[in-house]
């Protein structure tokens, strides 16, 4: 939609679809939720009662307090009202330089597909908190390879680097000023550094809180016996240490919603927890990764061991064959796999990360890996030999026997 | 306690250490009320409908469109 390559309406649900499946739909804010009548109080005067109720409330774009972020052309991206003003902004303003602050997946492909919109030839500068970008997904050495391909594309790459001020004149921006003193002209900003979890209605009704978010159990059940919640605005929690996590993303929200539902038709399913695979695709590269880098398993207290090895989508000989990476983490002490992240010029080995995620969940080590046996075929996979599971625990494998 | 839970249905469930008891099924002509209709609510919805057929379902949103991916 920023792009202007979908219009919103294409990308949205007709409400149709609940009509069609007699589910009441009403257009409103909740302004309150009264537990002890179990009533749920609406902006417009309604009052809705309830016998169990779920929320789901998502989140909201996190603006660091920095001078200047209420600035005309100043935007976050987190809905598709955001897009829409994004793209309107650009169609009446037709701004030439583009700042993005924080340099994680949305903000990648946003700028990605900007930089690539016909007839523009934006100037992009990309800010990072962090010493390299996507850092949540890839290690250093993996986004070294996304930052060097990033560089080819145009961006100007500004990683460890802090804002501390935008600035503008007659209240429109001009610049982004970074603590290193350097000033950045611009003539619109990005703001994409997290999210923060709609927690008011939660908390004005009395319901226990943990650290990021709504406190649940693992049927999602809140401290109320007749609420559940689910998604952006629960304390989520990790699937390897169990502990609270901040990960906000739509995948696990539809599943927790579905298991929600599951839970009230009687089923007792418990959600496993979050392992945050995520996907990502600029320009050519795809990126994707799951479970813990190296350096979050080490923050987490582990000793982990991390292995790359290089493959390919097709075999070596097939016209059109392109190369991917993949790197595992495993824990020294138990050699559990603990992470995965790939590289890819197509599309396809991205999707690979789902076998990482279920290889986690099986509580799957290092020797287990070495004989993980995969379907090969000359057009879709690489050739067994090269096929990079099994030659990632491998490499880990020696790294492991040396170090015993 | 046990026999408490099997009488009136209730079931026994802990959050962060407490113990609360409730009935966790939802019965024929009860309402289910969903407030917001993004990741979580939509499906949520949609999954409600399809397992609990005789429910009333409402779902309660500030957005005029959404997205459900």
């Amino acid at each position: 939609v920023v792009a202007g390559l979908a219009p919103g309406s294409a990308i949205v649900n007709p409400d149709k679809m609940f009509n069609d499946n007699n589910i009441e739909m009403i257009l409103d804010r909740a302004d309150s939720i009264d537990p002890q009548k179990k009533e749920v109080n609406l902006s417009g005067g309604k009052t809705i009662a309830y016998d169990k109720l779920i929320l789901g409330m998502g989140s909201k774009p996190f603006i660091p307090p920095i001078e200047g972020v209420d600035l005309e052309g100043v935007f976050s991206l987190r809905s598709l009202s955001d897009a829409e003003k994004i793209h309107d902004f650009m169609e009446n303003s037709n701004p030439a330089k583009l700042v993005f602050v924080g340099a994680g997946f949305i903000s990648l492909e946003v700028a990605a597909l900007l930089k690539e919109m016909k007839g523009k030839n934006f100037e992009i500068d990309i800010i990072e908190l962090m010493q390299h970008p996507l850092p949540l997904m890839l290690d250093p050495e993996m986004s070294e390879t996304v930052s060097n391909y990033l560089k080819d594309k145009g961006f100007r790459m500004h990683m460890g680097q802090k804002v501390t001020k935008i600035s503008g004149q007659q209240g429109r921006v001009e610049a982004v000023e970074l603590e290193s003193g350097q000033t950045i002209a611009a003539d619109m900003v990005f703001m994409n550094v997290g999210s923060r979890p709609s927690l008011e209605l939660g908390k004005n009704m009395g319901l226990e809180m943990g650290q990021f978010g709504i406190k649940v159990n693992e049927f999602l059940e809140t401290s109320n016996p007749d609420i559940l919640a689910g998604g952006d605005c629960i304390d989520n929690y990790h699937y390897i240490t169990k502990k609270p996590v901040a990960t906000q993303l739509r995948g696990p929200a539809v599943i927790q919603g579905r298991l929600m539902a599951k839970r009230l038709a009687g089923f007792k399913i418990p959600f496993p927890g979050l392992l945050g695979n995520s996907a990502v695709k600029i320009f050519d590269k795809y990126v994707a990764a799951t479970g813990f880098t190296e350096t979050q398993a080490r923050k987490e207290g582990f000793d982990p061991v991390g292995a790359a090895a290089e493959s390919r989508s097709k075999h070596r000989m097939i016209p059109g064959v392109k190369p991917w990476t993949l790197k595992l983490v495993f824990d020294k002490a138990t050699h559990k796999l603990l992470g995965g992240q790939i590289l890819s010029d197509t599309a396809a080995p991205a999707k690979e990360i789902d076998t990482i995620n279920a290889l986690i969940t099986g509580g799957k080590t290092i020797s287990e890996l070495t004989t993980l046996m995969c379907a090969g075929n000359p057009d879709c996979s690489s050739e067994p030999s090269a096929e990079p599971i099994t030659l990632a625990a491998e490499q880990a494998l020696q790294k492991v026997s040396k170090k015993a | 306690v046990f026999i408490n839970c099997k009488v009136f249905g209730l079931e026994i469930t802990t959050i962060n250490q407490h113990t609360i008891k409730r009935r966790t099924a939802m019965q024929k002509g009860e309402h289910l009320v969903i407030i917001g209709c993004g990741g979580v609510g939509g499906p949520a919805a949609m999954m409600s409908r399809k397992l609990m057929p005789d429910i009333k379902i409402t779902v309660i949103r500030e957005e005029k469109r959404f997205i459900v991916r």
